[in-house]
């Protein structure tokens, strides 16, 4: 759950989202903040948060917050 | 659909190319048929309907890539439209490209798989060879904005040579190479940007790039005008240590696919999900080797829209099949057909 719990305020701050939205139910480009630039913004945030790598092509699979615990497990992170 | 997804790298032969794409673009053929009525209407006005029996990958019907800009091409409800990819042209109208959400990360994807082949499989520290305004936000909907987005997924420490206004940033291009130069990075840019802001930088300052991967893309029109060659752009960055040069040739109407420069030569080559075929614009039929013509782009990416089998308003010619550092046709872009209407940087990568 640790992982997760760092992974919601890598969102709200990535992202700048506001209070009372749960980075749980957005998805890539379903909400304003979440757009091709705050892609780029959350990816760097993750791999610094997390100290991991993060690649191209799982890049492309982080469109939701479940997806994005998935890619992190993936390349290692701990929570 | 996973063999399209492997498939974003430069393998296959000629015969197996027609033999692999073949089946796939008329299933596709049949597919838009029975899912976009435009282009239905289309084929049917052209005499053709879908068939089973096409013998060459020459034979399948193509739409004409300017009817994207007054048709709405659709394979999908509207309700699945994940996401529309906009081809601004200078004068003319906009095309509009309706991707699901499938379609988005299909294209994404196979983007991926054909730049790994340049890039590797590791986002590099990347240099924009524009301005930060251009990806600013709400700035996104212009055809470099979404280009340079989309090419920034495959990079990291991104970093713009031009500053909000537009002026060079020398700073920060210093910063980036004192950090980064040391190892591979990518350069990214427009070809005519590349060439009139970061190439006078690099000769003045005397900036090493050695080891920079070069993928640049927009064409050579401004280029051109300004009489300088494909040859000579090499040549001059080239002179600056920057040895790993790769033009891409793409439309925003098969939005996804992009035709690679080879490592050492200039001409470009077909991932294995697409083809190229030069008409002559005379008889329409396929030019030989050699004879420049009309480039037909064809792809197995497009299944949210009918843009899998699309005649340019490009010329080119194919310089060889199955001869060259990759397999397959390799070929390159002569220009705009001269009667074609200014379409202004219209290339895109675009965004999922």
């Amino acid at each position: 759950m640790v992982l997760e719990e760092r992974l919601r305020g890598v969102f709200v701050q990535a992202l700048e989202l506001e209070d009372g939205v749960d980075p749980g139910v957005i998805r890539y480009r379903n909400h304003p903040r979440w757009d091709s630039l705050g892609h780029m913004t959350l990816i760097v945030a993750m791999e610094s948060e997390f100290d991991v790598e993060i690649g191209p092509e799982q890049l492309i699979e982080i469109d939701c917050f479940d997806a994005a615990v998935k890619v992190l497990r993936d390349v290692g992170a701990h929570g | 659909m996973t063999t399209t997804l492997r498939g974003g790298r430069f393998t296959l032969s000629q015969p197996e190319r027609e033999a692999k794409l073949l089946p796939e673009l008329a299933e596709l053929t049949a597919h838009h048929y029975a899912s976009c009525a435009p282009y239905a209407r289309i084929l049917a006005a052209m005499d053709e309907s879908p068939r089973r029996d096409y013998a060459h990958c020459r034979d399948l019907p193509w739409l004409p890539v300017r009817l994207f800009k007054h048709h709405t091409f659709k394979s999908v409800p509207d309700a699945e439209v994940f996401t529309t990819v906009t081809s601004s042209g200078t004068t003319g109208d906009a095309s509009r490209i309706y991707l699901d959400r499938a379609a988005a990360s299909m294209q994404q994807r196979a983007l991926s798989e054909t730049l790994r082949t340049v890039i590797g499989s590791h986002r590099l520290p990347m240099l924009i060879a524009d301005s930060s305004a251009t990806v600013a936000r709400g700035g996104t909907h212009s055809t470099r904005g979404a280009a340079i987005l989309g090419m920034m997924m495959y990079g990291k420490n991104h970093t713009f040579l031009l500053d909000a206004d537009d002026q060079v940033d020398l700073p920060a291009v210093r910063a980036f190479l004192a950090a980064h130069g040391e190892r591979p990075f990518l350069v990214f840019g427009f070809t005519y940007l590349i060439w009139s802001r970061l190439h006078p930088v690099l000769v003045q300052e005397g900036l090493d790039l050695s080891q920079g991967v070069l993928v640049h893309t927009g064409g050579w029109k401004k280029l051109a005008d300004r009489a300088v060659s494909a040859q000579e752009f090499r040549r001059g960055l080239e002179l600056c240590g920057l040895r790993r040069v790769h033009d891409f040739y793409g439309m925003a109407e098969q939005i996804g696919t992009v035709f690679l420069q080879g490592p050492d030569t200039h001409d470009l080559y077909c991932p294995d999900f697409a083809d190229v075929i030069i008409r002559d614009p005379q008889t329409w039929r396929e030019a030989p080797v050699g004879t420049p013509g009309v480039i037909e782009v064809l792809s197995t990416l497009p299944r949210s829209y009918p843009g899998h089998v699309l005649l340019t308003e490009d010329l080119g010619v194919v310089h060889g099949i199955d001869d060259g550092e990759w397999p397959g046709k390799r070929f390159s872009v002569l220009g705009r057909l001269p009667r074609a209407e200014a379409r202004g940087c219209s290339d895109a990568v675009g965004t999922p």
